[in-house]
């Protein structure tokens, strides 16, 4: 049977009720009720208005510009990262700061990765998904220089590899605490924060990956 | 193979652009990707077509790649099943289903046989109710199915955005420079479930009937004398695109 279909209906398709206003209704009110709460919050709630902002989830990071470079940027864009920050700054608020990395492996991993996965009986994929996942976890747990400090060497050791020698992993997203994000900068001698962020946590987050491979193939 | 279903009540809002956007990024990544063009006005239909009437002039256009199909809607749900399970057959990565402005059966069709359902969103005053009234169709549409079915995952796009929307949303204290009323639009649609990219205003989207599939658009301009420039601003946007894509696969892998 194929996994195509379409579930089963417990009530009529909100398209062939439009016809009867039923829920153009129910929609028009739903955005008469955010307006109203526009309304509301701009006349007379400022405070909560601030507080409800700095709430929110922060926005992502992956810094495409940062990524990119940007030589030759037109049209505006010059400078801008394309995708979102946090509004408030995690830096400031002391939020994980969310990243979109690229990650990658060096070839020589690759027969370790071949034999874990041929030990196991899985694919090298599920292997490095599995341990990337793992690496997120040990990542965003780092806490501060005492924690960044036993992986730097390794992680510049990535940092240094050129494209044409990685095996080319899979984006995901990850998240790291400031403190952490800002001794990573420091250690790579970047104390003003200036370098890429996802180039730099990438040589971390790497460095973890690798580690959770050797031991994953010792083991 | 994974299906997304891009849907928006407005017309205009960046439909077709973000199903280009997003073939043009799975080619990059080396996957197969059919389109398939339910929208009326079949201008991602066209696209082949526009592509190869398109006067290139001193670059040398390269071929439409042979990875990426662009089909027409199937008359009834059963044919949909059916091309999906012939597109699955065949090997394909990712199918993308552009789809009419308004609120119709048939894209709701589409929707529930998708993994994502991708909502583009202008960030300006005229666009974020219909935004809105399209995020609360897709969850009428989710109470209208049995409990425990499947049901797609809803995201936003923010598209086309400006200057001073992307420092706004991008850089601390951006916001404040906002007028009052464009503040309100970029909270409400961060509100809502997003996509973590901001796609940018740019020409080369614009064009994109002319340029084809970024990568190889890129790829060709960069190979012409005096095509830097354009293989730059096209190789940007291709970033763009690639970012959607691994938003995409977050979601859909998740």
């Amino acid at each position: 049977m194929s996994r195509f279909r379409i579930p089963p209906r417990i009530a009529p398709s909100p398209a062939d009720e439009e016809p009867g206003q039923q829920n153009a209704v129910a929609r028009l009110r739903s955005s008469r009720e955010a307006q109203s709460r526009l309304l509301a919050e701009r006349r007379g709630k400022p405070a909560e208005d601030d507080i409800e902002r700095e709430g929110l989830d922060p926005m992502p990071t992956a810094d495409t510009a940062e990524m990119a470079g940007n030589a030759g940027k037109r049209e505006g864009e010059a400078d801008r990262s394309l995708s979102i920050r946090p509004l408030g700054g995690p830096l400031a608020t002391g939020k994980k700061v969310k990243l979109v990395l690229l990650y990658r492996l060096p070839l020589t991993l690759e027969p370790d990765l071949a034999d874990i996965a041929a030990r196991d009986g899985v694919t090298m994929e599920y292997v490095l998904a599995a341990l990337a996942r793992q690496g997120r976890e040990q990542l965003r747990k780092l806490a501060g220089e005492t924690d960044v400090r036993h992986l730097t060497e390794e992680a510049a050791g990535f940092e240094r590899l050129t494209e044409g020698i990685k095996v080319i992993g899979n984006p995901m997203t990850v998240y790291v605490r400031p403190e952490a994000l800002e001794d990573m900068h420091r250690a790579a001698g970047d104390p003003w924060c200036s370098l890429p962020r996802a180039t730099v946590v990438g040589g971390y987050f790497t460095a973890i990956v690798a580690r959770l491979i050797k031991a994953r193939r010792v083991g | 193979m994974h299906v997304i279903t891009i849907v928006q009540t407005k017309g205009g809002s960046g439909k077709t652009t973000s199903a280009m956007l997003l073939a043009s990024a799975a080619l990059d990544a080396g996957r197969r990707i059919t389109l398939i063009d339910g929208d009326v006005n079949a201008q991602l239909g066209r696209w082949r077509d526009s592509f190869d009437l398109a006067a290139w002039e001193a670059v040398k256009k390269p071929t439409w790649p042979e990875a990426l199909s662009i089909l027409s809607p199937p008359e009834t749900v059963e044919g949909l099943l059916a091309l999906l399970e012939e597109e699955e057959a065949r090997g394909v990565d990712l199918v993308v289903i552009d789809t009419r402005p308004g609120t119709h059966a048939d894209t709701e069709d589409f929707c529930l046989v998708s993994d994502l359902v991708l909502i583009p969103a202008r960030p300006v005053f005229a666009e974020w109710e219909m935004t809105h009234r399209a995020v609360l169709w897709m969850d009428d549409l989710r109470a209208s199915i049995a409990a425990g079915e499947r049901f797609p995952s809803v995201r936003v796009l923010v598209m086309d955005a400006g200057p001073k929307i992307i420092d706004a949303a991008t850089r601390e204290g951006g916001l404040s420079l906002l007028p009052k009323r464009d503040q309100d639009v970029l909270m409400e649609i961060l509100r809502l479930d997003h996509l973590d990219v901001i796609v940018p205003h740019s020409k080369i989207l614009e064009q994109f009937g002319f340029h084809g599939p970024l990568g190889p658009a890129a790829a060709a301009n960069a190979r012409t004398p005096g095509g830097r420039l354009v293989a730059d601003a096209i190789a940007r946007q291709l970033e763009v695109a690639r970012l959607i894509l691994a938003g995409v696969d977050e979601v859909v892998l998740d």
